[in-house]
């Protein structure tokens, strides 16, 4: 097991340096930057500023000035915000962390409690609601779904709050602070459980109901288990096994900040500065964001394998 | 070369032998009689041509024109004139909507046909050569799904503005990028279907039986890969209208004054636009998940009908 | 006479399929007696495994309805039980195994977590008493090393230590009649053999009785001491296994042992029953055997041949036995 960990490590590395070679490509050869982006300076100061940030040196140059940045553990220096990147992400990102898992654990739920029902009474009326709402879930855009939200909960009831993530101008603290962010939080995690929810529900349902026809399922019934031991015990964890490896693929979702909800729900997180870095040509900030999400992918990939292979014994012993 | 995909040969028999044409219908023609028997299915196939229809050619019957402005008829509620309001521009928002339909529904169609040809070049090139070309495939293709989409695709919208396409040629660039981006993903998925395939026991018949590698490929190997091409096609056409609404409604890929469903809706970020007139923005919204839906569960149809496991019971 | 240990008394059962309603068993009767071999052989579709998966009662209740009949255990309808009664049962008093060995166990669990699962379940034994009595149970069906296979994985085992495996757990609780459907024939010739020896051993230490399905006439003449003949969901012929092989009464039997190929005879062609098995869907409403019998006449064509007969049964209108020997079971007695 620790060889097959340590195999999957060493694959990684030449793929995040190819990783981060792409991505710097990306982002140093789109014409246009930062500065060029303030039309307040004379040529003369812009080609100053330029020099100062090394922006004139050659593609090359800054990429393995870029890239031996990276492995001190530096991820750039923001031109908008003039701070660090890792520090300016740190601000942001715990907000989209807050609003990624509320909805992966409601929606992780949802799907795993309907699945099971659905799996077990197929084609009954339940099977075909929830079949129709999946799919009417699933075929929102984002954008719209939010809009929509905010229109009949937020401006039209006035149930809700518009958006943001605390009133504006508030300067609660402790518990009112957390009720504030609490009345935010509901619109954007039910735009982001129903958009996701049912493409799992949908997957799962589908390893339930190949599991529950399999030849032990048969056997395990014949030895006069209980039904719900039947499910519980010996359907569910065969069914799981295919969404272990959905849960590695999670990792990067987890912190990469759902960019278009928390556009317009106003949200301030990492999709957010995504956004607005992107606007202001903000490039060390693209480039480090960018960066981190891929080693965050990489790395849920290799969870997702590593879970995969302690889950299902038939990977994981070799005879 | 391509008629052999669908067998001519059965074709030719079953013109000599009628008896035969009730007995054996191929895979495919099975399949499009279980699909049939689908009503849901087939009532979205049917809405889908509607749409498409109504989209080529209502522009045509409606008395406005997408570059008529009205200065006096500006953000109309929906009225008898204009049946689904006006912008502010005074442009009839009902037009506007068929038009932008025309625009996103074709991106969505040509991004699919991109897409899938190199998607399914590139699987099956790999799949069935193996070795070393599979794995530096796989490796880019690997590469392309680190970086997430969403972002890429943003900045690729970003560097179009940049570069100042005009707006028609950059709704050509806006179906490469949105091809580029998908077609690792469905290399990918036709690759293992290749691979899994090739080492079941009929194309072990075919190399026992010494039938030429052109045929083996053409006429074994490829047409059992038809069911999950079809099926990629459609989820393909759905997420490339997802994808260039999103981009088009961050400004990032079709660009006014050329219409897009998804560009529509940027009214929504004006707040009185958001607030008072929905007509605006709400259309163009339901008009694509309309789309989507009925792709959705097209697709989901056509997945039922093609696949030879029987799911009932 | 003894109470037989379980009786099936004109079972019928129909399946709903696209074609219309599926009449996969018709009036089924016969009994098993304690500690007796019982063989039901039969073409692939005769009805054989559903009529023994409704006796366990494994039977998807959306698509299996029961048309009529009973089927009595220890005297008690089985049909009429609850399902949480029937679940006590299973596994327990009433075992089974089936015919595919490598994927009858679940491949994430240990060998030792599954066999220890009816032992804790029925006879409340505490898990580790139950582990230890399962490693003596894997020692018992000749399997060596019963230590470390308890702790391997499905995967890891050949078909021929899976269905040892899988007789040990069904053996587990002692039942009083263990099913069989199609035990061997997923396995290699020698380890058939192993098998079956093993199974008439355990029958025989345990006083089981032993309901063993096949298609293979061969088992039959090994094992069974009583053999069930069925075809097109009925059975065409019945009676002690000696008998009915040197004897067969019916046409569809007779056939059967002919298709047999002799080791050493020198033929020309095998002989196979011409035509195909009925389909079930669409039943004539006479003898369902008449387009492949060669003594057909007229008659058969008139109506569908009851099972006559006591303990030799046939049915058929030429099978010798008289017709006024009316139908094959003895009116069960009447139950309080």
């Amino acid at each position: 097991m620790r060889n097959f960990i340590l195999r999957r490590l060493l694959q990684t590395i030449p793929m995040l340096f190819l990783a981060s070679l792409l991505i710097f490509m990306l982002f140093a050869l789109t014409p246009g930057d930062f500065i060029d982006g303030n039309v307040t300076l004379t040529a003369q100061r812009a080609a100053e500023l330029k020099a100062l940030y090394g922006l004139d040196q050659p593609v090359l140059t800054r990429y393995l000035r870029w890239l031996g940045q990276l492995l001190h553990g530096n991820l750039g220096f923001s031109l908008q915000y003039q701070m660090p990147v890792s520090q300016l992400l740190n601000q942001y990102i715990w907000n989209s962390f807050l609003l990624a898992v509320i909805s992966m654990v409601l929606y992780w739920g949802i799907a795993l409690a309907v699945g099971i029902v659905s799996a077990l009474k197929p084609y009954s009326l339940f099977d075909h609601v929830v079949s129709v709402v999946i799919f009417a879930a699933m075929s929102f855009p984002t954008f719209f779904l939010c809009l929509l939200l905010i229109k009949w909960f937020a401006v039209d009831l006035h149930w809700l709050p518009v958006g943001g993530m605390t009133n504006t101008g508030s300067e609660a603290t402790g518990w009112a602070w957390a009720m504030q962010v609490g009345a935010h939080l509901i619109l954007p995690v039910v735009a982001l459980v129903m958009l996701q929810a049912g493409s799992l529900t949908r997957y799962f349902r589908a390893s339930m109901l190949d599991v529950v026809s399999m030849d032990f399922i048969r056997t395990a019934r014949a030895k006069g288990l209980r039904e719900r031991t039947v499910i519980f015990k010996h359907a569910l964890r065969n069914a799981l096994l295919p969404l272990i490896t959905l849960l590695g693929f999670e990792l990067p979702a987890l912190f990469s900040g759902a960019l278009i909800t928390e556009k317009v729900f106003n949200w301030p997180g990492a999709g957010h500065i995504h956004i607005d870095s992107l606007a202001a040509r903000d490039y060390p900030v693209l480039m480090g964001f960018t960066l981190f999400l891929a080693v965050l992918t990489i790395l849920g990939n290799l969870i997702a394998d590593v879970l995969y292979a302690w889950a299902d014994p038939r990977i994981r012993v070799k005879s | 070369m391509l008629s052999s995909l669908f067998s001519s040969q059965r074709r030719l028999r079953k013109a000599q032998i009628p008896a035969l044409a009730q007995v054996t219908p191929s895979p495919l023609h099975q399949a499009w009689t279980a699909l049939r028997r689908n009503r849901l299915a087939m009532f979205c196939l049917m809405l889908l041509v509607v749409m498409g229809l109504w989209c080529i050619f209502g522009p045509m019957f409606s008395p406005w024109r997408d570059e008529a402005t009205d200065a006096l008829m500006i953000n109309k509620a929906p009225n008898d004139q204009h049946w689904l309001g006006t912008d502010f521009l005074g442009r009839d928002i009902y037009t506007r909507l068929l038009l932008a339909g025309r625009i996103s529904l074709i991106i969505g169609l040509l991004t699919m046909l991109l897409s899938v040809t190199l998607g399914y070049l590139l699987g099956a090139l790999s799949g069935y050569a193996g070795g070393m070309t599979d794995k530096i495939v796989m490796r880019f293709a690997d590469l392309m799904m680190t970086i997430p989409s969403l972002p890429l695709l943003i900045v690729m919208g970003a560097m179009l503005s940049e570069l100042d396409f005009s707006p028609d040629s950059r709704v050509y660039m806006v179906i490469i990028m949105l091809s580029l981006l998908e077609a690792p993903k469905l290399a990918r998925l036709v690759r293992g279907q290749i691979l899994s395939l090739r080492e079941r026991d009929f194309m072990l018949a075919t190399q026992v039986l010494g039938l030429s590698s052109r045929r083996r490929i053409f006429g074994h190997l490829l047409p059992n890969t038809v069911p999950i091409l079809v099926v990629m096609a459609t989820m393909a056409v759905a997420n490339a209208i997802l994808s260039e609404s999103a981009l088009s409604y961050l400004g990032l890929g079709v660009v006014p004054p050329m219409a897009s469903w998804g560009n529509m809706m940027d009214a929504a970020n004006s707040l009185i636009d958001f607030q008072r007139r929905p007509w605006l923005w709400m259309p163009p919204g339901i008009a694509i998940f309309l789309t989507v839906v009925a792709i959705n569960v097209l697709g989901d149809g056509l997945r039922d009908a093609l696949d030879p496991k029987m799911k009932r019971g | 006479m003894s109470q037989p240990l379980v009786r099936f008394n004109q079972l019928s059962l129909s399946f709903a399929s696209e074609q219309g309603r599926v009449r996969a068993v018709q009036d089924v009767s016969f009994d098993v007696m304690p500690g007796q071999t019982v063989g039901i052989v039969g073409e692939s579709g005769c009805g054989k495994s559903v009529t023994a998966m409704s006796l366990m009662g494994l039977l998807p209740p959306q698509a299996a309805r029961i048309d009529g009949g009973e089927i009595l255990f220890e005297g008690q309808n089985l049909l009429a039980l609850r399902p949480s009664r029937m679940a006590d049962l299973r596994g327990n008093q009433l075992a089974m195994i089936f015919q595919e060995p490598m994927s009858a166990l679940n491949p994430v669990l240990t060998i030792g977590e599954q066999l220890v699962e009816p032992l804790i379940r029925h006879l409340g034994d505490s898990p580790k008493a139950a582990w230890t009595k399962a490693t003596a149970l894997l020692s018992e069906v000749g399997l060596a090393r019963a230590d470390s296979l308890m702790n391997s994985y499905p995967h890891q085992l050949s078909g021929g230590m899976l269905q040892r495996v899988m007789i040990a757990m069904a053996l587990s609780c002692k039942p009083k009649l263990l099913i069989a459907d199609e035990p061997t024939t997923a396995l290699d010739v020698t380890v058939q053999a192993q098998i079956l020896t093993l199974l008439r051993e355990q029958a025989q230490r345990q006083q089981m009785a032993l309901m063993l399905i096949t298609h293979d006439l061969g088992v039959i003449a090994q094992m069974a001491d009583h053999v069930v003949v069925m075809y097109a969901g009925k059975i065409v012929e019945q009676g002690p296994t000696a008998d009915v092989l040197r004897n067969p009464l019916h046409p569809y039997t007779q056939g059967l042992i002919a298709s047999r190929p002799v080791p050493g005879e020198r033929r020309r062609r095998l002989y196979s029953i011409p035509g195909q098995v009925p389909d079930l869907a669409a039943l004539p409403p006479y003898c369902a055997f008449t387009e492949r019998c060669a003594r057909a006449t007229d008659r058969c064509r008139e109506g569908i041949p009851l099972l006559a007969g006591n303990t030799r049964q046939a049915a058929c209108f030429f099978s010798g036995l008289a017709q006024s020997e009316l139908t094959a079971v003895p009116q069960p007695e009447p139950q309080q």
